[in-house]
């Protein structure tokens, strides 16, 4: 699986391979592509930070990289995993049950948006613990000793938390404890779909901490899912952007947001209201995101792009390497940047705002 | 405050619902979600209230436009009291000196978070927002509605309007359905629009639009806002483009007040500098935090205490920095900063007994030692 094209980054330690993966529902006949050929690499030990709006695919290219997409998707394309010490696995080979019983917790967790459903409301969270603990032959004493530890690390006092039903908790301390779920078997990578979204302001923030200290103290690989580039650059090694089913730009964190190469990308910095930036640089970017059925042809950007010219109305830019570990889908990255000004380079320069 | 009457003062408000546990059968719990809240909104003024989930933000822009009855304190339009007026309609259809309730229902609308829902679903666009027209200008004629409406909606870019016009909510994008909202709260002439949320759900792209789009209608028909969010950086950017206020809510409580750039740039009140530390900022840090992780939050508990079991004194103590012994007995009032600043912590006042008042032990962590 290792000759498929294009071949692997050969200076990595890639932990993750996709390679043409694409996830389409089948709508009464029409097919909707929600992710559209991607190849993408994680890298081992990096926190990855995947941002798009709704609707640009990245919860589904998160649950393709575990094999998690829900009927009636389908997922075509390779997912290969490369556990540390034995032989690379293509999860998109597995079925259900060998997911279940080789790679899911045990190595892989999936930590999703609603901390709510994924309990079972008769159970208490030791319950949740146990059941998991025992499904995958780790010893009662042992696995809840950790998730004590865990509890601790993520600030969940355990003998409140254990004893407790999932409604007896709010939903900043739900989440936590879903979180421990996640880490409780020890895996090697932890993917989370918008693990915040529902929570308040301060207990994001504390999260996306706790989440930066327990990746240091587990050794985790995490793969991040997020709408907000504001709290996933607190984070995040890497950046990769979505736009319409694709990545359109993947660079490490800083050359994000100090030197984007899309002119997405540039757009969205400008589009998000931060707390220091001045006004007079922020604005929406005009038109909307295509829907899966309607993908304009060429760049599936162009009609909102500012730079577009015939050649992005024809042709679909690939992601290609910009810079060392840089990779934009644009004709014009060079022109993006002189043309779109964004926060970091100053692109306003009146503090006052006004209208 | 100034020589013109607010549009809407609240004074004392406070305004509290009682749940009933186990079906009625054990004693009911009663949760002050508005406590003692004064607050004057001006004319064309824009006011962003920030804070978190059940700090009571929601039920404190209600209780401004006259949902909810405040349990004690007063709520007046123009220096009417609603309820007084809503009393008076009530009883014989009279009114009392001021405003008539209808006339104050009028002049106070709202936009919700979720604005489909908010839509009537069976409705084309045309008639949903013809519907206030009809009651409100009824010498227009029909065509005359039609293309009032078609003005509006191409004035708020769902144009060429006729393509909107007669479809349905579900037909349009989250974005448009916002819009359609807006319009409707607009067609009342309204003097204050509380707008719940109402860019929460839109994605990150759309937001500033929708922000400037609610301040060129401003320019137009004189409104104000009372501008509901749980995020700082959308509070900042409407309320500075506009010159406004940011009020930070805590539990009940206004714990800061006074224009935008003085609350963000310096901020007072500890609960104020947790939210602004919780607000991450891509334009200022260019990125990642340092290994400080956890441990660096301005925080002594990262759990809010139960909201119908709130803490004495100072509501924020138990998780303040800064908190002292007299902030577990003594609740602060809110002392001027500077100018229209005020904020509801001891630490303004240099001769305050706060000062001598001995620490509150604890840190981050704390309650979970356990015995091990």
């Amino acid at each position: 699986m290792q000759t498929t094209e294009p071949p692997r980054q050969s200076d990595k330690d890639v932990i993750f391979e996709a390679r043409d993966v694409s996830v389409s529902f089948d709508m009464e006949g029409d097919e909707s592509r929600v992710l559209d050929s991607v190849d993408f690499d994680v890298y081992r030990g990096e926190t990855l930070g995947v941002v798009g709006e709704s609707g640009s695919g990245k919860s589904m290219f998160a649950s393709a990289l575990l094999n998690a997409v829900v009927e009636p998707g389908q997922v075509t394309g390779d997912v290969t995993y490369y556990p540390e010490d034995r032989d690379p696995v293509t999860v998109t080979d597995l079925t259900e049950s060998e997911l279940k019983e080789e790679i899911r917790w045990k190595e892989m967790a999936f930590v999703v948006q609603s901390a709510q459903s994924a309990f079972n409301p008769t159970m208490t969270i030791r319950q949740h613990y146990i059941e998991t603990l025992e499904a995958h032959g780790v010893g009662r004493q042992e696995g809840l000793e950790r998730a004590r530890e865990l509890c601790r690390d993520l600030y969940l006092n355990p003998e409140q938390v254990l004893p407790s039903y999932p409604h007896e908790l709010s939903g900043g301390m739900k989440q936590r404890a879903l979180l421990a779920l996640g880490v409780i078997l020890d895996p090697e990578v932890v993917v989370l779909d918008e693990p915040t979204a529902a929570l308040d302001l301060l207990m994001q923030r504390a999260i996306v901490s706790l989440l930066a200290d327990i990746k240091e103290k587990y050794d985790l690989t995490l793969v991040f899912v997020t709408h907000d580039l504001n709290l996933i650059s607190l984070i995040a090694d890497r950046l990769a952007v979505m736009y319409a089913f694709e990545f359109i730009e993947v660079a490490p964190t800083e050359r994000i947001l100090n030197d984007a190469a899309h002119p997405y990308t540039r757009a969205l910095l400008n589009a998000v209201p931060t707390i220091s930036a001045p006004i007079s640089t922020m604005t929406g970017i005009p038109g909307s995101t295509p829907n899966p059925k309607d993908v304009p042809a060429g760049c599936s950007y162009n009609p909102r792009c500012p730079i577009a010219k015939e050649e992005c109305r024809i042709d679909d830019p690939q992601l290609d390497p910009i810079h060392e570990e840089h990779s934009a889908a644009c004709f014009y990255p060079d022109e993006a940047r002189s043309e779109i000004g964004i926060p970091a380079t100053g692109g306003g320069d009146d503090e006052e705002g006004g209208r | 405050m100034s020589a013109d009457e607010p549009v809407v003062s609240m004074d004392d408000a406070t305004v509290q619902f009682e749940s009933e546990q186990l079906f009625g059968l054990a004693k009911s719990q009663v949760v002050r979600a508005v406590d003692g809240v004064s607050l004057d909104i001006r004319e064309n003024e824009v006011v962003a209230l920030v804070g978190e989930s059940g700090c009571g933000k929601t039920t404190l822009g209600k209780a401004a436009i006259g949902l909810h009855r405040p349990e004690s304190g007063t709520v007046s339009y123009r220096g009417t009291d609603i309820w007084e007026a809503k009393d008076a309609s009530g009883l014989f259809g009279g009114s009392v000196d001021g405003y008539p309730f209808h006339e104050i229902r009028r002049s106070l609308q709202m936009i919700h978070q979720d604005a489909e829902s908010s839509l009537d679903a069976n409705s084309t666009i045309q008639s949903i927002l013809e519907e206030p027209l009809i009651r409100w200008e009824p010498q227009l004629s029909r065509p005359d509605r039609r293309d009032r409406v078609g003005a509006f909606l191409d004035y708020v870019g769902l144009s060429p309007p006729d393509e909107y016009i007669d479809r349905f909510p579900h037909q349009l994008s989250g974005g448009e359905q916002q819009r359609v909202a807006l319009i409707r709260a607009l067609l009342m002439n309204p003097d204050m629009i509380l707008a719940d949320e109402s860019i929460s759900a839109l994605d990150v792209s759309l937001r500033i639009d929708m922000m400037d789009l609610m301040l060129r209608l401003q320019d137009e028909i004189n409104t104000s806002y009372l501008f509901i969010t749980h995020d700082i950086s959308n509070a900042r950017y409407i309320t500075k483009k506009s010159d406004g206020r940011i009020g930070i809510m805590y539990l009940g409580n206004l714990v800061e007040i006074g224009p935008v750039e003085e609350v963000i740039t310096n901020p007072q009140h500890p609960y104020t500098k947790a939210l602004l530390w919780a607000t991450p900022d891509i334009a200022s840090s260019g990125g990642r935090i340092g290994a400080e992780g956890i441990e660096a939050a301005p925080l002594r508990a990262i759990d809010v205490p139960d909201a119908a079991n709130p803490p004495s004194g100072c509501k924020f103590h138990d998780r303040c920095p800064e908190a002292r012994e007299v902030c577990e007995e003594v609740q602060p009032d809110s002392y001027r900063v500077d100018g229209d600043h005020e904020t509801a912590c001891f630490r303004m006042l240099d001769d305050h007994e706060y000062w001598s008042s001995p620490e509150l032990e604890g840190e981050m962590g704390d309650q979970l030692a356990t015995p091990d």
